[in-house]
């Protein structure tokens, strides 16, 4: 998080609030999102959860996003897969900063891809646009890919 | 008919101007004679769709800027006898109407007109109260019918089919047959404004077509509010439009030579009222007629007709090209100091690259060997 305004430590739970930037497509204009990470102490087995506050963000389950905002950025078994593979040639700090950059670009991805479907007014997410499918089918998606 | 026009024209100053104050810029009528195919349909609260040149050239001519002068008609020369014009060479001639010359009112019935303003403006306007709506007034009105006068904030679409003149002046000419099976084809594509409205994702009031002119209203669906659909609903409302108007089969080969050519105009708070119009429904005759004014109607209808339009393009105002996306503004030029151009093969071309752009986006360096996953979203149901 670029400029962040606020650090909050809930227990076993830290919550840093603040400006993400991003670059827009396709005019590579730098925006800075209002956001908040929520960052739990089994970070590494559950993905950390994000919150955009931009009132671009379209809040619908089929563009990755709740109701109250939080963006479902990844699966988490792949999340978890991830680090796992990591972390079995890298040094703890080093799974950590893997971790930092995996999340924010997997979250900037799916900001700037709301960002132009809000300019272009895109109601449907674009078949285009990668993602796994809803529910159980994309844990199924994950196994059959993680096992080919 | 000049005694009609007179009567319209000065009740409106009577009536209308002092309300108006400083907002009045004039009432002018525009004329023509001739042969023209007339058509009952329900659209708009009810209407009656007159089609053929003499329909048409008179609300051309209206929309030329400054060709007719305020308080004046504007008739084909021909038309008239010489007592009422000047230049027989000049096409078109423009009569004073309000307070006119000795000339005029010989040729108006006095009484006529007295009669006519007295029925025609006869309500007291000073007591309607006109009262701001969003769409969902329109959702709840829909079961009670007609619409009292109020104020919505959207975009005026007027959609013209190009080149349909021409065949309305051949059908005249070839004969009765040639005029059924014209009027049938044009019973056809009545329906595009609802399927538009189908598929539109906000709440569209359609209002009488005029010739062949579709005229709707554009509102953001309850709770977005208008300054967030405005960055794009004029790039989307012209592709939608066009690719309902190509999708059924009679509205795609009922007009195969025509096309649909676009206007689009909200405008904001420095020139248009911020896209807000006054809406309401006239009962006359046993039906309702829906009319909208303001700024943006009237500048939707003239982006629509103006100079070098054709068959798949979309024109819009200049304050409205400023709220666009920087995306969209890619894809229209300017072709005046009032109007920018866009065509949808370019629109679509836009919305394509920029989708693929978005799939393409490149992937931040990993700080391990490993590489960074591609982003890939989910959804728990």
């Amino acid at each position: 998080m670029e400029h962040c305004f606020r650090r909050t430590a809930f227990g076993k739970r830290e919550e840093v609030e603040g400006l993400l930037t991003l670059q827009t497509v396709p005019d590579k204009a730098v925006v800075g999102c209002l956001c908040a990470i929520e960052i739990e102490d089994g970070w590494c087995t559950e993905l950390p959860e994000v919150r955009c506050f931009e009132n671009w963000i379209r809040k619908d389950i089929d563009w990755h996003v709740y109701s109250d905002g939080s963006l479902c950025w990844e699966i988490p078994p792949r999340w978890t897969h991830q680090l796992y593979s990591v972390g079995l040639s890298n040094s703890p700090k080093e799974v950590c900063a893997f971790a930092a950059a995996y999340l924010l670009n997997s979250v900037r991805s799916l900001l700037a891809r709301h960002h132009i479907g809000w300019q272009l007014g895109l109601v449907r997410w674009p078949q285009e646009w990668r993602a796994w499918s809803h529910g159980d089918a994309g844990y199924s998606e994950f196994e059959k890919e993680r096992s080919a | 008919m000049l005694t009609l026009v007179f009567a319209v024209v000065q009740q409106s100053y009577d009536r209308l101007q002092p309300m108006a104050g400083a907002a009045w810029s004039g009432c002018r009528a525009a004329v023509d004679f001739g042969q023209a195919i007339m058509l009952s349909t329900g659209v708009g609260g009810g209407s009656v769709v007159s089609l053929g040149v003499a329909a048409n050239r008179p609300a051309k001519r209206l929309a030329q800027p400054g060709a007719v002068r305020a308080a004046h008609v504007s008739i084909p020369t021909e038309l008239l006898p010489d007592e009422l014009t000047e230049n027989r060479r000049s096409a078109w001639t423009e009569i004073l109407v309000k307070d006119g010359s000795d000339a005029v009112m010989e040729w108006i019935d006095a009484a006529t007109a007295r009669a006519v303003s007295e029925r025609g403006l006869g309500a007291d306007l000073g007591a309607v109260r006109v009262a701001p709506v969003t769409a969902r007034y329109f959702d709840e009105s829909a079961k009670t019918g007609a619409y009292a006068p109020v104020r919505i904030q959207g975009f005026c679409l007027r959609a013209d089919l190009d080149g349909f003149s021409r065949q309305v002046e051949a059908a005249t000419q070839a004969g009765q047959d040639a005029i059924l099976d014209l009027a049938r084809r044009f019973l056809d594509i009545l329906s595009l404004p609802e399927a538009f409205a189908s598929k539109f994702t906000g709440r569209v009031v359609i209002l009488p077509w005029a010739g062949d002119c579709a005229t709707l209203i554009l509102l953001p669906r309850d709770p977005e509010e208008f300054s967030m659909i405005r960055a794009s609903l004029p790039a989307n409302a012209a592709l939608l439009w066009h690719s309902v108007s190509t999708a059924d089969d009679r509205l795609r080969t009922g007009f195969p030579e025509s096309g649909w050519a676009l206007g689009l105009a909200a405008g904001d708070a420095e020139e248009g009222n911020d896209g807000w119009m006054l809406l309401a429904e006239i009962r006359a005759q046993g039906r309702t007629f829906r009319v909208a004014g303001g700024w943006a109607a009237c500048r939707a209808n003239e982006a629509c007709q103006h100079e070098g339009s054709k068959a798949e393009d979309a024109v819009i105002s200049a304050r409205d090209y400023e709220h666009l996306a920087p995306v969209w503004q890619k894809a229209f030029d300017r072709i005046s100091t009032l109007f920018f151009r866009s065509s949808v093969s370019r629109l679509n071309h836009v919305q394509t690259q920029a989708i693929a752009q978005a799939a393409a986006a490149t992937r931040a360096a990993s700080p391990v060997s490993q590489p960074l996953p591609e982003p890939r979203p989910f959804a728990r149901k």
